[in-house]
């Protein structure tokens, strides 16, 4: 091993370290207990070996409902906060000149508020009482507020595309930055329109950080139970809902386990089906990711 | 000889010869019901080193007669000083009512809050809750907790006005049948139906109301898997604490069809608030009637209402939650001593107006102020309580009546099926 390599490894260690104590290990434990038992009569997890609680997950109708609720929440999501975070990114990269700063910054400041302060802020916007709907019976748009604004599966994904908007946005930047303008200006020079610059060009250099950008956005879209509980209304239970349940109400910790890595393998298995679909479409470099 | 005794004086030749320390004593002796005088003079004859919390405690006589508005307490001529870990919810550490006593006494409260009612179990059977002194627990986890082993039972000695305490918890499963108590019941209140008058008008007659289509998504439910199932239980006309999977099939179908008119499912009772404030809202099925006095900028009234769907006299709900003191409590006698404030004297009854709730000693009614001794029929607890249940609870396993893990799959799946 060269001194570089050494140096490199030492100076990862700690990180490393960090990462196997606060992940490996406590992830390591949840999964040993997803094949324990629970004693409902003394509130006691048994130690023992049993894919019972996967079988029940995997069986049981009411975790499919979640689970394809939760998609058609975190999916939706996923897509227009990538797909809007590109065209962002793409605008402050390529596009914008003397604003790009002040965009940056505004961009910036949009996350520093608490996912709480946004989330009940998406109350006061889009409540029977908000400023939305008060706005559009001044101008006469509407005679009696709009009940649907709030408490529907469209409030929790537009709150998330407000919640994820700005990662994906710096994620997807970070990477077009690095495109070299050469490389665009060739293209162009070559022939190829606006869009194919982008499709031949500059997706594939980017295609990485579009990756993580998707598979950021939907773990955590998928995972989360608050905002659907606190904007949802009745339509919009999800599985980190199911989870939290077992987890607290029940203190079954081994079938809340067991929920928790079937969503795991979930989002693995997204990852690698989003990660083959870039690749086949070329937007992905083979020897990426 | 009884086999108290026997066990009491086992105890006494383990710390005599020293296989006992004399924390492990006092915890041990405490348990069995002896009294902190027997405790302190036998720590006493003992000598050694004193590894243990003060041996004095709140286990003196009650004073045969007491003022309305002093405590009767023991504080003041027992040493009750230290940490006292209070594992409950927020507002029951009574910040700002029980602060003076607290100075008054040495008394340190160090307040962790329970988030729903089962983290009480999951911190008590773990060893994470060794020490806790205090903690809540809600009527129909009592049983629950007494199978697990984590009550640690309290005579009227120790906490004198439990003898005064309304019959309603005169009786298991606050009070056992030899006298001793395993919680301090200390507030309560009903939960029914919460409605606008502004917006709904007429006091609703019947809980039918919930189906009215005029409140189609003019509903809110607060998620909550055992009072649901309780409330539309008591409605159906079924006794929650035995329910048959029959009558469960029909109570999930009762709450399907709530859930159907609901806007929401609120996670906090302060979310309710918030919604009728709001004006998202004009119904609360399972509504507190703390709604009524925490609402600003709106109305709202929580009511019984007469009739149930059917027709039948109207049920509803109540809940009563207690101090329970746990048997690996360091600080026994200060947990007895702040128990005994939450039944007696004017902190008793401040507590019942900063959490508008009711107050299980009647001598305490008179000192509440009157806008919150309005919110229950004191003279007449017996018959209110007929109308309105207190159920001991959801058996942890059974083959014969709906679990309580079987109400949280029951109101997932309910839940689901509104998808």
């Amino acid at each position: 091993m060269s001194v570089s390599r050494r140096l490199a490894a030492v100076l990862a260690s700690p990180l490393g370290l960090l990462l196997f104590v606060a992940i490996a290990i406590p992830g390591g434990t949840f999964l040993v207990y997803s094949f324990f038992s629970f004693d409902a009569s003394l509130r006691r997890v048994e130690p023992g070996f049993s894919f019972d609680n996967y079988r029940l997950v995997l069986t049981e109708s009411t975790f499919h409902t979640l689970g394809w609720n939760t998609l058609a929440i975190a999916v939706p999501a996923t897509v227009a906060s990538v797909v809007a975070g590109y065209a962002l990114a793409y605008y402050l990269a390529f596009e914008a000149r003397r604003s790009r700063t002040f965009l940056l910054a505004l961009v910036v400041i949009s996350m520093l508020a608490s996912y709480l302060v946004r989330i009940y802020a998406w109350r006061t916007l889009m409540g029977e009482r908000g400023v939305l709907n008060s706005a559009l019976e001044a101008i006469g748009i509407i005679d009696e507020p709009l009940g649907v604004l709030l408490f529907s599966r469209l409030t929790v994904i537009v709150a998330y595309v407000n919640l994820y908007l700005p990662f994906t946005t710096l994620l997807i930047y970070a990477s077009l930055a690095g495109v070299p303008r050469a490389l665009r200006e060739s293209a162009r020079d070559l022939g190829a329109g606006r869009g194919e610059t982008l499709r031949r060009v500059t997706l594939p250099l980017s295609g990485h950080a579009v990756l993580v950008a998707t598979a950021f956005t939907f773990f955590l879209s998928a995972g989360d139970f608050f905002a659907p509980v606190l904007l949802g209304g009745t339509s919009s239970v999800t599985f980190g809902v199911a989870i939290s349940d077992q987890l607290r109400s029940t203190g079954n910790y081994p079938l809340g386990a067991a929920l928790s890595f079937v969503m795991l393998a979930a989002f693995a298995l997204v990852y690698l089906l989003l990660r083959a679909s870039l690749r086949a479409f070329r937007f992905l470099p083979r020897q990426v990711a | 000889m009884s086999k108290r005794d026997e066990e009491a004086r086992d105890l006494v030749q383990r710390l005599s010869a020293g296989k006992m320390s004399r924390r492990q004593f006092m915890t041990r002796a405490s348990a069995l019901g002896l009294t902190a005088g027997a405790i302190g003079s036998i720590l006493a004859a003992c000598g050694g080193k004193d590894d243990a919390a003060p041996a004095t405690a709140p286990t003196e006589p009650a004073p045969t007669e007491s003022a309305p508005g002093e405590s009767t307490a023991p504080a003041g001529t027992v040493d009750i000083a230290g940490d006292l870990d209070h594992f409950t919810w927020e507002g029951y550490d009574l910040p700002g009512i029980i602060d003076p006593w607290l100075d008054a006494n040495g008394v340190s409260q160090n307040v962790t809050l329970i988030g729903v009612q089962a983290d009480v179990e999951a911190k008590l059977l773990s060893p994470a809750g060794k020490g806790v002194d205090l903690t809540s627990a809600n009527q129909a986890f009592i049983q629950s907790y007494l199978d697990f082993g984590i009550v640690r039972p309290i005579s009227v000695e120790e906490v004198p006005s439990l003898a005064k305490l309304f019959p309603r918890w005169q009786q298991f499963p606050y009070r056992n049948d030899d006298g001793t108590f395993n919680v301090v019941p200390w507030t309560w209140g009903s939960l029914g139906l919460t409605y606008s008058p502004e917006r709904v008008g007429e006091v609703p007659e019947s809980w039918e109301i919930v189906f009215d289509p005029a409140f189609k998504d003019r509903v809110v439910m607060l998620d909550d898997a055992q009072n649901n199932v309780s409330l539309a239980a008591l409605i159906l006309g079924f006794n929650p604490d035995e329910l048959t999977q029959e009558q469960f099939a029909e109570v999930k179908d009762f709450l399907g069809r709530v859930m159907k008119q609901s806007k929401t499912l609120a996670p906090s009772f302060g979310d309710i608030v918030s919604l009728f404030a709001a004006g998202e809202v004009d119904l609360n099925f399972l509504g507190w009637i703390g709604t009524d006095v925490f609402i600003e900028g709106a109305e709202t009234k929580t009511i019984v209402p007469a009739k149930n769907p059917d027709g039948s006299l109207g049920r509803s709900l109540a809940f009563c939650d207690c101090a329970m003191i746990p048997p690996d409590a360091d600080n026994v006698p200060a947990a007895l001593a702040f128990s005994e404030q939450l039944i007696s004297g004017q902190i008793a009854a401040d507590a019942a107006a900063y959490l508008a709730a009711g107050t299980t000693n009647p001598e305490v009614v008179a000192l509440i102020d009157e806008t919150t001794r309005a919110l229950f029929p004191y003279d007449d607890l017996g018959a209110f309580f007929e109308r309105v249940a207190l159920p001991n609870g959801f058996p942890r396993e059974s083959d014969e009546f709906v679990t309580f893990d079987e109400t949280v799959k029951g109101w997932e799946d309910v839940k689901a099926a509104a998808l």
